[in-house]
């Protein structure tokens, strides 16, 4: 009898066994080009450079094939559960704006009352600094009260002091008040869920005693930006399909994304309690990227973590331009750098330290590319001149082979592993009739190669400001905690020249650079550096609203029924409350 | 972000503060007490235990 996992650990070998594949292809092709005009050590650096960078492209294009061969699938539930357990709602907020975030709960409250559930509870765990924010938050509170109708359901608390930050803030929740409650959904503060989604994961949560995390995919919504509707885009075509194949490849060891998630707060207290590091920050100190240990850490205590890609009505929002994005990046890459110190910690499941792997990799990969980039430029520099006449006495010179061939064999495959899935993805979505939210098939097809060029611009500048992230982590500097920008996210070209002048001089540095000494490179090096030299153009234009017919997507042309009853509420609240519905409150 | 108005409300937040159900929340062990170097050491000490450090050889 094969035994429950053998499927999961077959899948997984499947998938990091072709992702070597392609990394060693990758490596003994440089090797041959390297070879053509005698092998120098900086052709080794090269091939073990494009090699680590391959493996991990190609671990990403993997994840988006397994993830097209199947569908997301509703996991099994005997007898159908009641959905009643005692269950909390949670938003953190952080120097946030109180109207759009209440009028958020709001919406869920409504949501759920449609569903004919008005037993949930609300908590504003609030760690906001500033007292006017706080004044504000407190007089909204007051009118979300009033109304929902919600004394004894919703909660509001201000901490003194926001140690640990949103994981303690969380925790602080817990030790207070979390045995009132068998599960506990931690939203952010741009959060929206569905009220029938809410009540089916409390469901899920009932039919299997031993989940202890259920994540849903948030889908971005309302994105008016270039950029923000290309992110938009991306997330609601692309992602559910990479989501899916890391769906297929978790396990019982999913993850935890901090939020649109549920908990049972049980498992949560008994396995989630975090210890602040040895040494200051960036490596020390409290742990940043909390959600991805949380996982780590339920999973180690053998309960389960689940992805659930299946559930619709989960929504966020994103970052509206390059710069606010960047600053996001920023404290993601200093939280899973911090990881590295957890890889070796006690009992945790080999796939959550392959987890805290792939974390890392995916902000130190980008400085693998910039090695094999400077290497290449220097490579003529340092290079010995080829000997035409090796055998002496011999009077007719000696042309080594050309194997440029295998060199342009290389970009193909490293520039399908980028593109392919992406390509595949809008096949498939056309082959199954799936395109007609995103505008039908020719429009998707179209979004997609719109996509995959605007990314090919964004990327240099992106790729810079990652490598600078985590320089800059390397060298000690502590991000800290920076309250994120929500809004129209519009940037002047003086504040986009402000933000990116210094990509602006690499750029035109790394370009000379490589028409002085690598010449042959240059055709190469140009879609590179281009970019960064417009990048302050670049971060302008995309910050624009989009009028673009391309990129559509569902929540656009139907927005999510939560959506609209955020926006009727949000336009109620535009106007200031009445002392009387105050008043009532207190009563 | 919309700029916080003034408010004159006498509302009494505390008394929406959250319910009082405590849950301890003890805190997991994620780093060891011993270097990996130490650890490794370890492993080939006859009874398994930790290698001693320069100071306490000394």
């Amino acid at each position: 009898m094969l035994r429950p996992f053998t499927g999961l650990y077959a899948l997984r070998s499947l998938a990091i066994l072709l992702s070597l594949v392609a990394g060693l292809g990758a490596f003994w092709l440089f090797m041959q080009f390297g070879r053509s005009d005698g092998l120098e050590a900086l052709d080794i650096i090269r091939a073990l450079l494009i090699l680590i960078s391959t493996l991990w492209l190609a671990w990403g294009a993997v994840q988006a094939l397994i993830g097209l061969t199947t569908l997301p699938e509703t996991p099994p539930m005997p007898p159908r559960p009641e959905g009643r357990s005692r269950t909390i709602i949670l938003m953190p907020v952080y120097n946030e704006d109180p109207r759009v975030s209440f009028a958020r709960l709001a919406a869920m409250d409504a949501s759920l009352k449609a569903e004919g559930a008005d037993y949930l509870h609300f908590a504003v765990l609030s760690d906001t600094r500033s007292d006017a924010i706080a004044a504000e938050e407190q007089h909204l509170f007051a009118r979300l009260l009033a109304e929902t109708n919600g004394a004894k359901r919703f909660f509001y608390r201000r901490r003194s002091a926001n140690t640990g930050k949103k994981a303690g803030n969380i925790e602080d929740f817990i030790t207070r008040s979390g045995a009132g409650y068998d599960f506990a959904l931690i939203l952010d503060a741009d959060s929206l869920m569905e009220g029938a989604t809410i009540l089916e994961m409390v469901r899920r949560m009932e039919a299997e005693p031993h989940l202890g995390l259920l994540q849903t995919l948030p889908k971005v919504i309302r994105a008016g930006s270039r950029f923000g509707r290309a992110m938009q885009f991306s997330a609601s075509f692309f992602s559910p399909v990479f989501a899916r194949g890391l769906a297929m490849m978790q396990g019982q060891t999913g993850p935890f994304w901090g939020h649109n998630a549920m908990v049972r707060t049980r498992a949560f207290a008994e396995s989630c309690g975090l210890p602040v590091l040895r040494g200051a920050p960036p490596f020390g100190g409290h742990i940043m990227s909390h959600d991805y240990v949380e996982a780590a850490l339920l999973a180690r205590q053998n309960w389960i973590v689940r992805l659930d890609d299946d559930l619709g009505g989960s929504y966020e929002e994103g970052p509206e331009n390059i710069v606010d994005h960047a600053k996001r990046d920023r404290r993601w890459c200093q939280g899973n750098l911090q990881h590295s110190r957890l890889l070796l910690a006690p009992g945790l499941k080999p796939w959550s330290r392959f987890v805290f792997v792939q974390g890392i990799m995916a902000y130190i990969a980008p400085l693998f590319w910039i090695g094999f980039l400077t290497a290449s430029i220097l490579a003529p520099l340092l290079a010995d001149p080829i000997d035409y006449f090796p055998e002496p006495y011999w009077p007719f010179p000696y042309f080594p082979p050309s194997e440029a061939s295998k060199a342009i064999g290389l970009a193909i495959g490293i520039f399908g592993l980028l593109l392919l899935p992406k390509i595949l993805i809008a096949l498939r979505a056309a082959l199954r009739d799936e395109a007609a939210p995103f505008g039908g098939a020719p429009v998707a097809f179209a979004s997609t190669i719109a996509e995959l060029l605007f990314s090919s611009i964004t990327a240099p500048i992106l790729l810079m400001y990652a490598t600078r992230s985590v320089f800059q982590v390397l060298m000690g500097r502590d991000g800290g905690w920076p309250t994120n920008n929500r809004g129209d996210g519009r940037l002047s070209l003086s504040d986009a020249y402000a933000a990116s002048n210094w990509i602006t001089a690499t750029g035109l540095i790394v370009t000379l650079a490589a028409y002085l000494f690598a010449p042959h490179l240059i055709f190469w090096l140009l879609p590179v550096g281009l970019p960064m030299i417009a990048a302050p153009v670049v971060l302008w234009w995309s910050s624009q609203p989009s009028k673009s017919p391309l990129m559509r997507v569902p929540s656009e042309s139907h927005p999510p029924p939560v959506a609209t009853l955020h926006d009727a509420i949000l336009e109620r609240w535009s106007v200031p409350s009445e002392p009387e519905t105050v008043a009532h409150v207190q009563a | 972000m919309t700029q916080p108005q003034a408010t004159h409300l006498s509302f009494d937040i505390s008394a929406f503060s959250l319910p009082d159900a405590p849950m301890a929340m003890p805190q997991q062990v994620l780093e060891h007490d011993q270097g990996l170097l130490r650890r490794l050491m370890a492993l080939f000490t006859p009874d398994h235990t930790d290698a001693p450090s320069a100071g306490a050889r000394m």
